[in-house]
């Protein structure tokens, strides 16, 4: 009887990968009312014991939505530009006003992140991170999903690229367990950002209401 | 056949059929990041060329995105593709921070020095990172509001 409880758990919880029951216009209503062209990505909420994890996280925010058509303003830029700014915590804005990002930075959103749990187990990792898309011109939330999310990491892979040949293989090259961090983080970023409205630089701009979209706070099963 | 059995090779199959849903696919990226597979089971290059700056900020590190860069800058005609919104923003701000020649002529390696057509770094990083930023603003003016105080910054 044990087996099969597994079994259907088991299938539950990886049919939550499959395509969603709603449009993305039922489920985001607010993304096609405001139509933010430009997105400003804040340093992560690292509510774990692993330190690394928001830089990681950090690092692998821009190219999904930037391949979802929006401007993303640098997070390298923006992430010096407030080192050293006394007191500058993301946790102070997530609730806060964002007015000062659209005035320097012309944001029209903010995404926020919320790392709740990040830990390595075998051959895997689990992730369970919280994505909050805010209007910086009326403080709205556009976007809000939290993704629980198990990566099977067994099968290596590289690059792929023929960059290889231009990095200092004598020098500080990323090391696999670093990889495999970015690769959590990127999957559970793209499964979250396969739902968001496309913005103006891609071709679905403003065709992609009657697209499906999956329901909030989802938990899935990742395979490489 | 019982009950059992039917729930057990129900639930296998029902597994199966959803497994592949959830697993790596090969995905279409809109620009050239640096990386030729287009695949989510691979990190691009800029990923994780951003992480190790952000996270180490050694002399290797800065070398490596600044070789990445101008592979992205370089290639991603090549390649069909276009350069990503806000990279040429990025490169520019790289090379015009004040150590960065300094740092690139000390430690970068053959290949990636080979990538430049001079050792006059000094000169070439001013230049290439003034025209970069106002590229990313003539492409997309909306990044002028940040870039413009950044060129007044930077360039002296």
């Amino acid at each position: 009887m044990k087996k099969i409880l597994y079994l259907v758990l088991f299938s539950i919880l990886v049919s939550s990968c499959g395509p969603g029951r709603y449009t993305r216009m039922e489920q985001y209503p607010a993304m096609y009312q405001e139509h933010p062209g430009t997105i400003l990505i804040m340093s992560p909420i690292n509510n774990t014991q692993h330190p690394d994890a928001g830089d990681i996280l950090y690092s692998s925010l821009a190219h999904p939505l930037v391949d979802a058509g929006y401007y993303v303003v640098s997070p390298f830029i923006v992430g010096d530009a407030f080192t050293g700014v006394n007191g500058y915590k993301s946790e102070d804005y997530i609730e806060g006003g964002l007015k000062v990002f659209n005035q320097k930075y012309g944001a029209d959103a903010v995404l926020f992140t919320v790392i709740e749990y990040w830990f390595k187990y075998g051959a895997g990792i689990s992730t369970k991170i919280r994505y909050v898309l805010r209007s910086a011109h009326t403080g709205e939330i556009l976007f809000d999903r939290t993704n629980s999310m198990t990566h099977d990491l067994s099968i290596t892979t590289g690059f792929g690229s023929n960059l290889g040949l231009l990095i200092d293989v004598a020098g500080t090259v990323v090391n696999t367990f670093a990889t495999d961090y970015v690769y959590a983080a990127r999957a559970s970023n793209m499964y979250v950002f396969k739902d968001l409205p496309r913005g103006k630089y891609s071709p679905e701009y403003m065709k992609d209401q009657e697209a499906p979209a999956r329901k909030n706070n989802q938990n899935a099963i990742h395979f490489r | 056949m019982n009950l059992r059995k039917l729930s057990v090779i129900l639930s296998v199959f029902l597994s199966a059929m959803l497994l592949p849903s959830c697993g790596t696919t090969s995905v279409s990226y809109l620009y050239y990041w640096g990386n030729d597979v287009n695949s989510e089971a691979n990190a691009t290059a800029y990923e994780v060329f951003t992480y190790d700056v952000l996270e180490n900020r050694t002399p290797e590190s800065i070398c490596n995105l600044i070789a990445l860069y101008e592979d992205i800058v370089t290639n991603a005609g090549k390649n069909g593709k276009d350069v990503p919104p806000g990279i040429l923003a990025e490169y520019g701000y790289v090379l015009l921070q004040s150590d960065s020649p300094a740092i690139f002529e000390e430690h970068a390696t053959k290949l990636q020095k080979k990538m430049f057509n001079t050792a006059d770094y000094s000169s070439l990083f001013r230049q290439k990172g003034e025209s970069m930023l106002k590229k990313e603003m003539e492409l997309y003016p909306e990044s002028a509001k940040f870039i413009a105080p950044l060129i007044d910054k930077l360039v002296k």
